[in-house]
């Protein structure tokens, strides 16, 4: 019999060794919900839009009288409007910023506002903590209160500033009407920005806290933003933050409704190109590998078990609502 | 009697099978009472909303005068965009300074017929307040404008942000008529 050389046997184990080191670290690696740093996330509701005509936020959904059918059987949606908090590294990130009610601005039919500074403490967040703001787009309702956060800076896309002046500037009356009717304004793409809007954006550039975003930008480790052209207004964008539950994609009104995303189903079509706002809708699906983790501006179903990501949620001030996403390793839960 | 029927073991059976219906039902009991409690809480906050007294309609001479003024507000709107857009080129390096000066002179040449043509309505007494700020929201429109105006002549740009809160003080103001006369001017977007 051959006695095994002493070399041979330690060699062949070194070799197992390694292997089975390789093996650990490639299904560790494939089990990795996200590569890189990952953040912590919650949205607060700034308040409630209340009894919007279902048919009027989504065409498909449209109220048919008498009829038993879930998609139609529903007159109207209280639809929220939602903030993203996003906190990692050094940065206190905000993913669009409500609107700012005063006593000259109500809201007709608009109930439990809170002022976003206000929603913030409840996360153990000041207003000047906010590092930076990236607003889904320019209207009124996901851009104002950006003078409460003197610190932070503001990522808003070239072409939403574009299609503003562009909008604004147009020859045909008709179309460049920033008013339509005493009603309200809504579908001229002019609609939706008060001077008032613009004057803080501008406010923001003049004190050297914009950044005028061309495309894509990476504005923190793994935090990148997508443009969503014309997917809700010229120069709509998306938000891409790495969490504990994979990615999410923030997509304001380019993401109106997560239930539209789920069943493909246009939502809030005021200025949107449908395509462009579908386009939008596959991008979450290709980034995330479905729609859970699309993160929606006005799905009525938000902070309940119905939309899961929003299911983790507590009452805050004025009947608000506070949801905690995902928590980064290290990061204490905020739910009381 | 049946129980005595039965063998020990059965008994407790049926005993451990009590326990555990008890404890399901004890947690659904809990559960939609919680839910019964958060949804008294919303619609205790849905109902104070609804005690708002409704807004009292306009009378017919206040309607004609919102008729009017809004005629000329939709043309200040779009005069107070073009001041913050040429201010946020130039600031941006988009523009020179020749079109950003253009791009004011404009809008304050609108803000100038806009300032005549609110003149010339007779508010009802109701509105005379109304009436009055809003000739001061063209005001710091026109002040604005006039003190951007001067980066033409120096190149400075700090007139800019002299400039820039007496046009968001008069956008806010604008806001105020809008809510005394037109509502349902912004809905949700």
């Amino acid at each position: 019999m051959v006695k095994p050389r002493k070399g041979t046997k330690v060699t062949k184990r070194f070799h197992i060794s390694v292997l089975l080191a390789l093996a650990v670290l490639a299904l560790s690696l494939g089990s990795a919900p996200a590569q890189g740093p990952v953040y912590s996330v919650w949205l607060v509701r700034n308040s409630v839009f209340k009894d919007v005509p279902a048919g009027a936020f989504m065409p498909d959904r449209a109220y048919v009288p008498n009829s038993t059918d879930p998609m139609n059987n529903q007159v109207f949606f209280q639809l929220p409007v939602n903030v993203g908090v996003i906190k990692g590294g050094k940065d206190i990130i905000l993913y669009d910023t409500g609107w700012k009610q005063q006593d000259y601005l109500k809201m007709t039919n608009s109930v439990n506002w809170v002022a976003l500074p206000e929603l913030l403490t409840r996360l153990g967040i000041q207003a000047g903590d906010v590092t930076k703001i990236v607003i889904g787009h320019g209207h009124w309702d996901h851009a104002g209160q950006l003078s409460d956060f003197p610190n932070a800076v503001l990522y808003v896309q070239k072409a939403e500033l574009e299609g503003i002046e562009w909008a604004l500037t147009y020859p045909n009356p008709r179309i460049s009407a920033v008013n339509t009717s005493q009603g309200g304004c809504a579908r001229t793409p002019a609609c939706g920005y008060p001077p008032l809007t613009l004057q803080e954006i501008y406010g923001k550039v003049l004190s050297g806290k914009a950044v005028i975003v061309d495309g894509t930008m990476e504005i923190a480790p793994g935090v990148i933003i997508h443009p969503a052209y014309r997917a809700h207004t010229a120069g709509s964008q998306l938000l891409v933050v790495p969490t504990t539950i994979g990615k999410l994609v923030f997509g304001s009104d380019a993401y109106s409704s997560w239930e539209g995303i789920r069943d493909w189903m246009i939502a809030n079509p005021q200025q949107t190109d449908t395509v462009q706002q579908f386009l939008a809708y596959e991008k979450c699906y290709k980034i995330t590998g479905g729609y859970q983790n699309c993160v929606a501006a006005h799905e009525p179903l938000s902070y309940s078990d119905k939309y899961p990501i929003t299911k983790n949620f507590w009452i805050g001030p004025n009947d608000s609502r506070l949801a905690e996403v995902a928590l980064a390793p290290g990061e204490r839960t905020r739910k009381p | 009697m049946v129980i005595s029927q039965r063998g020990p073991s059965q008994v407790k059976l049926l005993v451990v099978a009590l326990i555990i219906i008890l404890t399901v039902l004890g947690a659904v009991c809990t559960s939609l009472l919680r839910e019964a409690a958060m949804a008294g809480r919303t619609a205790a906050a849905d109902a104070r909303s609804s005690l708002v007294p409704p807004r009292p309609a306009l009378t017919p001479p206040e309607e004609a005068y919102a008729h009017a003024l809004w005629a000329i507000h939709g043309d200040v709107k779009s005069a107070a965009v073009t001041l913050t857009f040429s201010g946020l080129r130039y600031k941006l390096k988009e523009v020179q300074v020749r079109a950003f000066e253009t791009g004011v002179q404009a809008a304050s040449k609108s803000f100038s017929d806009a300032e005549e043509r609110v003149r010339a309505l007779a508010p009802p007494a109701s509105l005379t307040q109304v009436h009055t700020q809003y000739l001061d929201a063209v005001h710091l429109f026109q002040q604005s404008a006039a003190e951007m105006l001067k980066v033409s002549e120096d190149g400075r740009d700090d007139h800019l942000l002299v400039a820039q809160p007496l046009s968001q003080e008069a956008s806010e103001k604008l806001l105020r008529v809008g809510n005394m006369i037109w509502p349902g001017e912004y809905l949700p977007n």
